[in-house]
């Protein structure tokens, strides 16, 4: 798990190297509102996916509070809004962030919106695609802090063996395994991991990283 | 020995360079975040995602980084358990390593007593008629 995970994240910060850089992102508004903390709240899912957004949950919070923010208890957060009736993403969405300071009493609120979810099976290889906006909003003034999309795709490539045709089986069959049950979380993760980190495009450093905090305007003006 | 010696020099060359590599997280996570996505597929696997929070809290302490959020979710398990006295203790816990939760949290431990006071007094009540 750890292994796997440490994977993900080198294999993200690799592919954050590889990734023309766009435009580096205005953060004055970020730096004045300077936010200490993030209540990620329910995710909206505009993908047929049914279940997408409940899993979804589970991959935001470790790469936004890596960057330095103290990031609100997701799972308690969701079932605290479930019980005053805000079982609907769309409505907390829709709702100003300043109504969910009063409740969580927290300096943002992270939006996430679902835009794909999906596996395409071409001929012999299966593609799986994961594409996703997010929005930081103070809570403070209902401000927006931070915009970001990210796509992310993934194809399971089985090792060729030399034998042209063993592999073509074998890539078949990783095809057919992905296909049944593709896998979303390490996609997701790796967007998350994008969305947060990048320089120039991600989340200045936190408070919680005393070393980075307020020193990093070189990689975030 | 001297053979020995380089062999040992090159292993550690070796994992310093791996450890180099990898980015050193700030936070304590364990299995989080899989223990959690696990629960949502199914229901029934609640013990397990408790399970994981404790350890990922326990290895965290080790060496003070454990992960925001995490003493507030077993808080609220223990909560959903009925647990009162181990969910104040968890959330108590959350508010002195994460100053941003205590007003959240404070209202939440404020309530669960106030609830409980209430059941004791209603508890009372239909004992003494």
């Amino acid at each position: 798990m750890k292994l796997a995970k440490i994977g993900i994240l080198m294999l993200g910060v690799a592919l954050a190297g590889c990734v023309q850089v766009p435009k580096s992102k205005d953060y004055a508004e970020f730096r004045s509102h300077d936010p200490h903390s993030i209540l990620v709240v329910p995710v909206i899912n505009n993908t047929t996916s049914l279940t997408a957004q409940d899993y979804f949950l589970s991959t935001v919070s470790a790469p936004f509070a890596e960057r330095g923010y103290y990031v609100f208890p997701a799972h308690m957060v969701k079932s605290l809004l479930e019980k005053e009736g805000l079982s609907d993403a769309g409505l907390v969405h829709q709702a100003n962030p300043t109504r969910m300071g009063a409740i969580f009493s927290c300096d943002s609120v992270l939006y996430i919106e679902i835009n794909k979810w999906e596996s395409r099976y071409v001929v012999i290889s299966t593609s799986t695609n994961v594409a996703l906006h997010y929005r930081l909003a103070s809570c403070h003034d209902g401000q927006t802090l931070w915009e970001d999309t990210r796509e992310v795709t993934y194809s399971p490539q089985a090792s060729s063996g030399g034998n042209p045709l063993a592999a073509l089986i074998a890539q078949a069959i990783v095809s057919a395994l992905e296909k049944a049950d593709p896998n979303y979380m390490p996609l997701a993760t790796m967007a998350n991991l994008q969305a947060a980190n990048l320089p120039g495009q991600g989340l200045p450093a936190g408070p919680y990283l005393p070393d980075q905090y307020r020193k990093d305007q070189a990689k975030f003006k | 020995m001297k053979k020995i010696g380089w062999k040992l020099a090159a292993v550690v060359i070796v994992a310093a360079t791996a450890a180099g590599c990898a980015q050193q997280s700030r936070f304590v996570w364990g299995n989080y975040e899989n223990s959690l996505y696990t629960y949502y597929k199914s229901p029934d696997q609640r013990a397990q995602y408790e399970a994981s929070l404790v350890k990922a809290i326990e290895l965290g302490k080790k060496n003070g980084k454990v992960a925001p959020g995490l003493c507030a979710e077993l808080g609220y398990l223990q909560l959903e358990n009925g647990n009162l006295l181990e969910a104040q203790k968890d959330f108590a816990e959350e508010m002195t390593l994460f100053p941003e939760s205590r007003p959240f949290l404070s209202g939440v431990v404020q309530r669960m007593t106030a609830d409980k006071d209430k059941a004791d007094g209603e508890k009372k009540k239909e004992t003494q008629s």
